[in-house]
């Protein structure tokens, strides 16, 4: 079930993170607009694959497989590791997108993602707490 | 949901792996009846008696090759050690040490699909709980193939770096496993089958007692003893024949091990001093509360801070960390009876005995450098001994006394902490002829720095001694008592209220009271209502 907007308005406190789901129902180019962050090599090998959501995915930790989204997976998991994949100067959108693939999408502050991005948290807050929802980026 | 997705890998990341494996291994480790007769067996054949920590030693050493001759039978059984790399066959039996090394059997092999990671196999595996799970194989990227798992085990299993870690833990619970048992025997921290000791007879035990007899009581050095009885000659492992004389000196009744920690010392018990075996009348005490936990923090700290031995169980007193010097505040109880409490606080600077309640220690004068020979009594929870030098000192009850460990454990350094000699306004008890007591701000001549509130000067300390005398027949209430002091006190300011530390060193000038008593009368009682700051006083019905 997919999560309702919230009635209660974003603060500083407040803690974000990228909804997948409600991105894909929202967005149908969501695919697309992934594919970019991916590495030279990995968008080769993706090109081909214009929507398969259930492809093995294997456990860095165990070697287990499930079957999963392997964008994602390989977005989260391999591309987002590498050293040039945060870009100073880049759009603040795209900076605190990159954030939470770098950090397993673990939900972050304004005051957190502040630190990392070195933008202001009100500036920050004022993009990603607004009533538009940029690459499903909301409160969790 | 991806994001419980990635919720659940980071749950995978917490499954046991070896060293973790290993760790709650020795934390959890009970000492079985097998392990007890292996640590018998050993001794047996060694010959030579070994301190608890050596037998530690020798019980990880024994775990650890039990656990090896486990773990290659487990290995033998369980085949391969599963890296994503390899490739397998159908048929394979794999372990999966990141799945806290459970086993299982390939059932099939399949390609596997996911464009960001090349061309791989995924194997099905059977596991040994019954469940199906697939795992990747021949895929050379994956962080697993990194981990040499030898190397991981190898450092686990050294046992210097066990006893490093645990070795309090397994000694303590080693110690407690050997207690409840009867072949073998302790003599402080060290252990023997009682079967191998060497017999030391009745004359032998005799001759011991007529040798301390001659040294006035002792004490006397185990290997002197030796010596005096010539055990020494006769050719026997010289650390059995120590232990065997030890444990024959132990079960008598006529002989104190006196010495401390590793070093055993003997005394004639019959000939130690009077105060050592039986409690000062000053000490004694009919109430024994230790101080409550349901106490608020200040009143905790300041009944904490008193440093009464009464308020304290043996184990808050042997958990005192050891330190260089501590401050201690005389009372009037420990004063008249030339002692000094064992508590957290004095503990810090006295040496420890694992085996003897008495230890026979040596305090040194700083400035005069005179040595005062002193008995530390735990059982009672006091040092005696030091009457005369509190006199020669010209201490009084609140008196402020340093004490500096050395570098030999039973010898340690005092002093009065230092003060110009002046006079100065101090209560002052004096004693009536009907044996009442009156207390009056007085200026008295003072030799060492005081602490204000428990200073009390004492004139006449043979009048005091009656009274004293007279009380053991009496044994008035402590909430009487409590009033007549309290009445007493508040006639020294104008507002009448009595502060806790005044009053609690006032009423041990009577009667021997622990803190927590003094408080539970003062709070339970309608006579008295607290005021605020630790300040009493007496309600206007009383």
């Amino acid at each position: 079930m997919l999560k309702k907007p919230s009635l209660i308005k974003p603060n500083l406190s407040t803690k974000f993170a990228i909804d997948f789901d409600w991105w894909k129902s929202q967005d149908q180019n969501w695919r697309n607009s992934l594919l970019s962050y991916l590495c030279p090599e990995h968008r080769e090998n993706f090109a081909s694959h214009s929507d398969a959501s259930t492809f093995d995915l294997v456990n860095p930790q165990t070697g287990e497989v499930s079957q999963g989204d392997a964008l994602i997976d390989t977005l989260i998991n391999h591309c987002a590791k590498q050293d040039d994949f945060i870009t100073p100067g880049a759009p603040l959108v795209d900076s605190i997108f990159k954030t939470f693939l770098s950090n397993h999408n673990q939900p972050l502050n304004c005051e957190e993602l502040s630190k990392i991005v070195h933008k202001p948290a009100a500036t920050i807050l004022s993009t990603i707490g607004g009533f538009k929802v940029y690459k499903g980026i909301r409160p969790v | 949901m991806y994001n419980l997705m990635i919720l659940d890998f980071y749950e995978d990341i917490m499954t046991v792996s070896p060293m973790k494996k290993n760790s709650t291994y020795w934390e959890k480790l009970e000492i079985s009846s097998d392990d007890l007769q292996y640590l018998t067996n050993y001794l047996f054949e060694t010959e030579e008696p070994l301190p608890i920590n050596s037998l530690s030693l020798v019980l990880v050493n024994h775990r650890l090759q039990l656990h090896a001759k486990e773990e290659a039978a487990r290995k033998a059984e369980a085949g391969l050690t599963y890296k994503p790399k390899e490739s397998y066959e159908v048929g394979t039996r794999l372990s999966f040490p990141e799945l806290d090394n459970i086993t299982g059997v390939i059932k099939s092999i399949r390609e596997g699909d996911n464009p960001g990671l090349g061309i791989f196999q995924i194997a099905t595996v059977e596991l040994e709980d019954g469940t199906i799970k697939e795992f990747a194989v021949n895929l050379p990227g994956h962080p697993l193939n990194e981990i040499d798992y030898s190397a991981a085990s190898a450092e686990a299993q050294s046992a210097e770096s066990i006893m490093k870690t645990y070795g309090r833990q397994l000694s303590n619970q080693l110690r407690a496993a050997l207690d409840a048992q009867h072949d073998l025997v302790r003599i402080g921290d060290t252990w023997f089958p009682h079967s191998l000791l060497i017999d030391i007879g009745p004359g032998q035990l005799n001759i011991a007692e007529a040798v301390l007899d001659s040294l006035g009581g002792g004490p006397i050095g185990i290997e002197e003893l030796m010596e005096q009885l010539e055990l020494t000659k006769s050719g026997e492992n010289p650390k059995l024949l120590a232990f065997s004389l030890n444990y024959a000196l132990q079960e008598d009744s006529r002989f104190d091990e006196v010495g401390t920690t590793g070093q055993f010392s003997w005394f004639l018990k019959r000939l130690e001093p009077a105060e050592v075996l039986k409690t000062p009348l000053y000490l004694q005490s009919d109430g024994h509360s230790l101080i409550s936990n349901d106490l608020d923090d200040s009143t905790y700290q300041l009944l904490d801070s008193l440093d009464d031995e009464l308020s304290f169980s043996d184990e808050d007193i042997n958990d005192a960390e050891a330190s260089d010097s501590i401050y201690l505040t005389l009372t009037y109880p420990h004063w008249r009876a030339g002692s000094m409490p064992v508590t957290p606080l004095t503990n810090q600077v006295f040496p420890t005995a694992l085996e003897s309640d008495t230890i026979k220690v040596e305090f040194i004068d700083e400035q005069s450098k005179q040595a005062i020979s002193a008995w530390i009594v735990r059982e009672k929870k006091y040092v005696i001994g030091l009457r005369e030098w509190y006199e020669e000192k010209n201490l009084m009850p609140g008196s402020i006394i340093g004490i500096k460990r050395t570098k030999e454990p039973g010898v340690m350094i005092i002093s009065p902490e230092k003060k110009r000699s002046n006079k100065e306004w101090v209560k002052t008890v004096l004693v009536g002829a009907d044996g009442g007591l009156v207390f009056a701000l007085l200026r008295q001549p003072i030799s060492a720095g005081f602490n204000e509130r428990m200073a009390i000067a004492i004139p006449d300390v043979a009048g005091l001694d009656s009274v004293w005398q007279n009380r053991q027949t009496k044994s008035p209430a402590l909430k009487t008592d409590v009033m007549r002091m309290m009445t007493e006190l508040s006639k020294l300011n104008n507002q009448h209220h009595v502060h806790f530390v005044d009053l609690y060193a006032s009423i041990n000038v009577v009667r021997r009271t622990a803190p927590m008593d003094l408080m539970n009368i003062l709070l339970s009682s309608e006579e008295f209502f607290h005021v605020g700051d630790n300040y009493f006083h007496i309600t206007e019905k009383a």
